[in-house]
């Protein structure tokens, strides 16, 4: 019973933080940074922070090199890297990590951007989406690199 | 008013006709040589590129066409973009001893070459998955998957505290029958299928 009693417990402390802290209805981690050289950041809600080795990306964060690279794993095991002067939007990122359905929206706004499908795309062929200004991609996998840019 | 379309319908016809984009999509070869593929929309007109250095310029002069990439040209337009690439997540199949936590005497040296990895990568995470053989219901399956990755996840607490990795950075999930690494009909006891699987990334 002492088991059955103490995530009961707990079950009620985290109910209660759920309840009373706004905080608590921020959405799950969708990735994390992996690779960060030079200038680069995060836009999220009107703010913006560095983006940095270990920082994690949440659905509807815009990242932005400027002289720099970013290199990101999602949770569902895809990867992004971003050249320098790129601008990347996660516009929808769902996943459900018993099954492997979900789906991965991104528009690639300028730059240069190399990529790996994950557990979405083996799960789910075509689940993977990336807009650019010109076209939009659907991705059976697994990896490919794009350029969105204005002609010279 | 009746012009706005019209005026609408020009602009949309010039910007389609003189290529003002200098956009560019190609397939890599994977690291294991398997290349699926994407589709590109672009301009009422879809193209399939499957093979490697298969690319296509959406946007630019004339209507979409396939262009033959070199290796050499890609791996200098996106040197920067490659170059970030983070180290692919790597996983470890480990057995236990039947219904407990204590490791199977040949997953010792896995559990070791997988602590090992987990020293070499920065911003670790870990990603503790569950799998169970065909035999039962496959809801039981599931909670019994990720009953186990949980155990497993509580048994190593310690350990991959020890190195650094921070306790939210590691989850447990339960895959339940869905990924069989023998395959075999419903109902098979197989103790390759009964597994955890440890994600580093």
């Amino acid at each position: 019973m002492a088991i059955m009693t103490a995530p009961r417990a707990r079950c009620a402390a985290v109910c209660l933080a759920l309840a009373l802290s706004p905080a608590a209805f921020a959405a799950e981690p969708i990735g994390q940074i992996k690779t960060a050289n030079g200038t680069a950041s995060i836009e999220r809600a009107g703010a913006t922070k560095p983006a940095v080795i270990g920082e994690r990306v949440f659905e509807s964060d815009t990242i932005v090199t400027a002289d720099g690279t970013v290199g990101i794993t999602f949770v569902d095991n895809s990867m992004m890297s971003l050249g320098p002067q790129t601008r990347l939007s996660l516009d929808q990122f769902k996943f459900d990590r018993t099954t492997h359905a979900g789906t991965f929206n991104a528009s690639l706004k300028k730059g240069t951007l190399a990529v790996k499908s994950g557990q979405i795309v083996r799960q789910t062929p075509g689940a993977m989406r990336l807009k650019t200004p010109a076209a939009l991609l659907g991705v059976r996998g697994t990896e490919f690199a794009v350029r969105a840019d204005e002609a010279p | 008013m009746t012009r706005t379309p019209l005026v609408l319908g020009a602009a949309l016809l010039l910007s389609a006709c003189c290529g003002t984009r200098n956009d560019l999509i190609v397939v890599l070869p994977g690291a294991d040589g398997h290349v699926g593929g994407v589709t590109v929309e672009a301009a009422g007109a879809t193209m399939v590129l499957d093979k490697a250095y298969a690319g296509a310029k959406p946007g630019g002069q004339g209507a979409m066409a396939p262009v033959e990439m070199s290796k050499t040209e890609v791996e200098e337009i996106f040197a920067n973009a490659l170059a970030a690439r983070p180290i692919p997540p790597k996983s470890y199949v480990l057995y236990f001893v039947t219904g407990g936590t204590t490791l199977a005497p040949d997953s010792q040296a896995t559990m070791d070459a997988m602590l090992k990895e987990v020293g070499e990568r920065k911003a670790v995470e870990i990603v503790i998955t569950g799998h169970t053989d065909t035999v039962g219901g496959a809801a039981d399956n599931d909670r019994l998957s990720l009953e186990r990755a949980q155990a497993v996840e509580a048994a190593l607490r310690e350990t991959f505290a020890a190195r650094g990795v921070m306790s939210d950075a590691v989850t447990a999930v339960g895959r339940g029958e869905r990924e069989l690494l023998s395959k075999t009909a419903d109902q098979v006891s197989e103790p390759k299928n009964r597994r955890v699987e440890i994600t580093v990334r």
